[in-house]
């Protein structure tokens, strides 16, 4: 037992110096779904590179002071994974980029990075109201990604294994409602222990174990057929699911291009109520790989109209550049991507 | 499985293995599972019926990719067993060549049809259309390339010859089917000797704590190698390969430098978990590799390099065309044959031939070198004093590194255009120092320093010189058995080794590279 004590300390410390099970960020959390983990140095190689620490309030971005000066702008800027830009380093982030672009003259402007992996737009809308109006926004700008809309509602038939985050569906009278009762099913799951969140945050062997697990969960048809079952077992004797109560509402299939819709409604919505500009950004579509991605954009470009709030389609920005291949890394933006984005939305902002 | 986004070997996976290699692949989660299974099982059943056991496991084994594959298998052990019995029965001489021919006419039209047909009519094609008269019907047959078959051709080969030679065959059914199916070596070899193979199926070790320890530690080093130096070194080389047409000098020495000993890593450390599953099993098979790159000549180098492969080369093709015996013209003609045909069974495309005619070339360069010495050494003792010292053997060992480097580079490039465009890039001296100058702002060497790399690679050489040489022995004996007695520290260290192939592994499950072979 000593020696594994001691074999555990060596490890810790030789993962430290290379960098080595540092890819932890998320937390579970019975709000959200899943958040950022607080204060984490955060090695990420999985695609591109960086090596950051989230700061103290669990944001991808530099510490910010809640209160701001007279003279100071917030801007926020919320999305998913691709404004959270773990693939490349945080000074390099279309974040970071546009304080610097937007500092250029008698205003001075802080940009707020609220970007989290795998948040739909209903997430990114509770982030928003849970964090994003703290700081008092002038301008709040959402990255609207290819896959959105399909993740901001759950279906009937996909209930039992929907990622647990809150939905939203469209009541009997077409208003927005929250559906938190995949949250609630998964509750117990949710709830992280003290010492979990610790190992999280601080340990790299727990790292490396995370992401051996996740891993062989995507290539190894045994691991992923022996976990199932594991699961599967535990949730026979978890009751939380057969209690959770579920608006019957919520138990019809939904439009999620519809649901995606209203819910851009309600951060509109939200930015007047709060004298913030809004601004939604659509993914740049340069492969024109997704149809229905590329027929949502002109019905959002119609909507922005109807409503009177600012879209601004990446799409032509990247097109004009030379070489469209180098703004992205496999999926998510290069350094030279997140460079286009900053400067698109500057101009945006700087034409009111 | 998903196999890497590695372009060339997709490529080649593809079109040639289908979707996948073994769901039991050495580095895989199923075989961690699976080893200590067939081991626990091996160890308590009665000793009559672990062979049939073995061939079970290892059919298992084959078929967990492609179940219909185990026929292939089956046939093959069948008929060559029973073309190993007609040679050993028949009585005159010109019945049992006839066998013989029968045997190896069986064996390479099989290895032939899965491996080269789509090969030999794109090459009738290419030459239609050198000829001018183009084809716009060309055919491609969707031929899936059965895993291992090389291998377990050459094994079977290897088993008719001998008999026909005077050995004794196989009497035993399941020794033979166990000889052909050994799961720990059917995939990727060591290509056995079955003589070496039935002495240990008729005399069955015992349980054997110092087997299970050697076993356990080759395991433990077969992964490592595998899973830390190889895999990571091959997405190094992968990126550096695909960006060849925009590399700098630096970048491009670094990708073939990467692919140089990802190829050693990877191949070695298959081995290395292959010959531990077999010792956990009580089975010796034949060590591979000797520190190739160290080697002094292209000549020392086919020494050490996959050793079961240049000794079946030399005992069934070399030596039977003549081989050194009828003077040298032929002596270079047999050779030239000889790695033609070495380079043609590592890969169904013409410029894995131009790489075993490279070799060629490259031995018949060395023996002339050699022999060139030897005559002014007859007349000029200070050659023989200068070819024993240091410097020499440090300046040899450098220069057939430096060639064997050239040779790998033509290996693993697409096409010979990419080839000849890398081999320029890495002569442009003046690049190459521009390039280091600029190896902070180059994502390839990025890519390397960030990696585990820059420790696993140190670790690894350090513990390959501890164990190689003969000072730190007296050292290691006084820490020996403190080792030996301490089972905590062993368990420990094992689990802290696991820890770190674990740890250093990259995103994807990567398959070996003589997969493909």
């Amino acid at each position: 037992m000593v020696w594994l004590v001691i074999a555990a300390v060596l490890l810790e410390g030789l993962f430290a110096w290379l960098a080595i099970g540092e890819q932890e960020f998320l937390r579970p959390d019975t709000r959200m779904g899943t958040v950022h983990l607080r204060d984490k140095l955060v090695t990420w190689r999985l695609e591109g590179y960086s090596r950051d620490r989230l700061n103290k309030r669990g944001e991808r971005d530099i510490e910010h002071a809640i209160d701001k000066s007279p003279e100071t702008r917030h801007v926020i800027l919320l999305g998913d994974s691709v404004c959270e830009a773990l693939q490349v380093p945080m000074a390099a982030t279309y974040a970071r980029r546009l304080q610097g672009l937007l500092n250029d003259g008698s205003q001075k402007w802080e940009t707020i990075n609220l970007g989290c992996s795998g948040y739909s737009t209903g997430q990114e809308l509770l982030a928003l109201r849970d964090q994003g109006l703290q700081y008092k926004p002038d301008i709040v700008a959402l990255l609207y990604s290819r896959g959105d809309s399909l993740e901001n509602c759950v279906q009937p038939q996909t209930r039992a294994t929907s990622e647990p985050r809150p939905y939203f569906y469209l009541g009997n009278d077409g208003s927005l409602q929250q559906d938190d009762s995949v949250l609630q099913a998964n509750r117990r799951n949710l709830q992280s222990p003290a010492f979990l969140d610790y190992l999280r945050t601080n340990s790299h062997l727990y790292g490396v174990w995370s992401q051996v697990n996740f891993n062989l969960t995507l290539t190894d048809k045994i691991y992923n057929r022996l976990i199932k079952n594991y699961k599967q077992l535990i949730a026979r004797f978890d009751q939380s699911q057969s209690m959770t109560q579920i608006a019957p509402a919520a138990l019809q299939p939904q439009d999620n291009f519809a649901v995606t819709q209203k819910l851009i409604s309600r951060f509109n919505e939200v930015c007047k109520q709060n004298n913030a500009r809004f601004i939604l950004m659509t993914f740049p579509d340069v492969s024109n790989l997704d149809p229905e991605f590329a027929r949502q954009v002109p019905l959002l470009k119609q909507q922005a109209a109807a409503q009177g709030f600012e879209i601004l389609d990446l799409s032509p920005a990247f097109r004009a550049q030379k070489d469209v291949s180098k703004m992205f890394l496999q999926v998510h933006f290069s350094e030279a991507g997140h460079a286009v984005v900053a400067q698109s939305l500057a101009e945006q902002i700087k034409k009111k | 499985m998903i196999l890497q986004k590695c372009p060339r070997y997709d490529s080649l996976d593809r079109s040639r293995t289908g979707k996948g290699a073994p769901s039991v692949l050495f580095n895989s989660f199923s075989y961690l599972l699976f080893l200590p299974i067939v081991f626990g099982i091996y160890w308590a059943i009665p000793r009559r019926f672990r062979v049939v056991f073995l061939v079970i496991a290892s059919y298992f084994f084959y078929m967990s990719w492609r179940p219909i594959y185990g026929l292939l298998i089956v046939a093959l052990t069948a008929i060559n067993f029973g073309f190993g019995h007609m040679i050993a029965t028949a009585n005159a001489r010109t019945t049992k060549k006839t066998w013989l021919i029968t045997g190896l006419i069986a064996n390479l039209a099989c290895l032939a049809y899965f491996k080269y047909t789509n090969f030999m009519v794109e090459s009738y094609y290419s030459v239609r259309t050198a000829l001018g008269t183009i084809d716009l019907t060309k055919q491609h047959f969707d031929i899936l390339l059965p895993l291992g078959i090389s291998f377990f051709t050459f094994e079977f080969i290897h088993y008719i010859v001998d008999i026909y030679r005077g050995q004794k065959p196989i009497t035993r059914p399941l020794d033979f089917a166990l000889f052909a199916s050994f799961f720990p070596s059917q995939i990727a070899g060591p290509i056995k000797r079955y003589e070496d193979f039935r002495l240990q199926t008729e005399n069955l070790p015992s349980y054997n704590a110092d087997y299970i320890n050697a076993g356990t530690q080759l395991l433990l080093q077969g992964f490592f190698k595998k899973v830390a130096l190889g895999d990571n070194l091959g997405l190094i080389a992968s990126h550096g390969f695909t960006a060849y047409a925009t590399n700098t000098p630096a970048e491009t020495w670094l990708a073939t430098l990467a692919f140089t000993f990802q190829i050693f890593f990877d191949f070695s450390g298959y081995t290395d978990i292959g010959r531990g599953s077999a010792l956990l099993l009580g089975f010796k098979v034949p060590e591979n590799f000797d520190i190739p790159y160290l080697a002094t000549s292209p000549t020392d180098f086919w020494n050490r390099w996959h050793k079961s492969l240049s000794t079946w080369l030399r005992d069934y093709l070399f030596i039977p065309l003549g081989g050194s015996r009828h003077g040298k013209a032929t002596t270079y003609r047999n050779l030239i044959i000889t790695m033609g045909l070495s380079g043609l069974w590592h890969g169904a495309a013409w410029h894995f031939v131009i790489w075993g005619l490279v070799h060629a070339a490259l031995l018949i360069i060395s023996k002339e070198w050699q022999s060139a010495l030897d005559r002014m050494q007859s007349t000029n003792h200070a050659i023989a004093a200068l070819r024993r010292s240091s410097a020499w053997n440090a300046a040899a060992i450098s220069i057939t590194f430096v060639l064997m480097v050239f040779t790998w580079l033509l290996f693993r490039a697409d096409d010979m255009h990419q080839a000849s465009r890398m081999c320029a890039s890495m002569f442009d001296l003046a690049g190459l120092a521009q390039g280091m100058q600029r190896a902070s702002s180059s994502e390839l060497i990025l890519e390397f320093v960030r990696s585990s790399l820059v420790f696993s690679l140190p670790a690894y050489g350090a513990y390959c010189w501890v164990k190689n040489h003969a000072d730190t022995q007296a050292i290691l004996g006084a820490f020996k058995r403190f080792w030996l007695a301490n089972l905590g520290l062993r368990i420990a260290f094992c689990v802290a080794i696991s820890i770190m192939v674990l740890a250093f592994a990259p995103g994807q499950l990567t398959p070996f590279i003589y997969f493909q072979f």
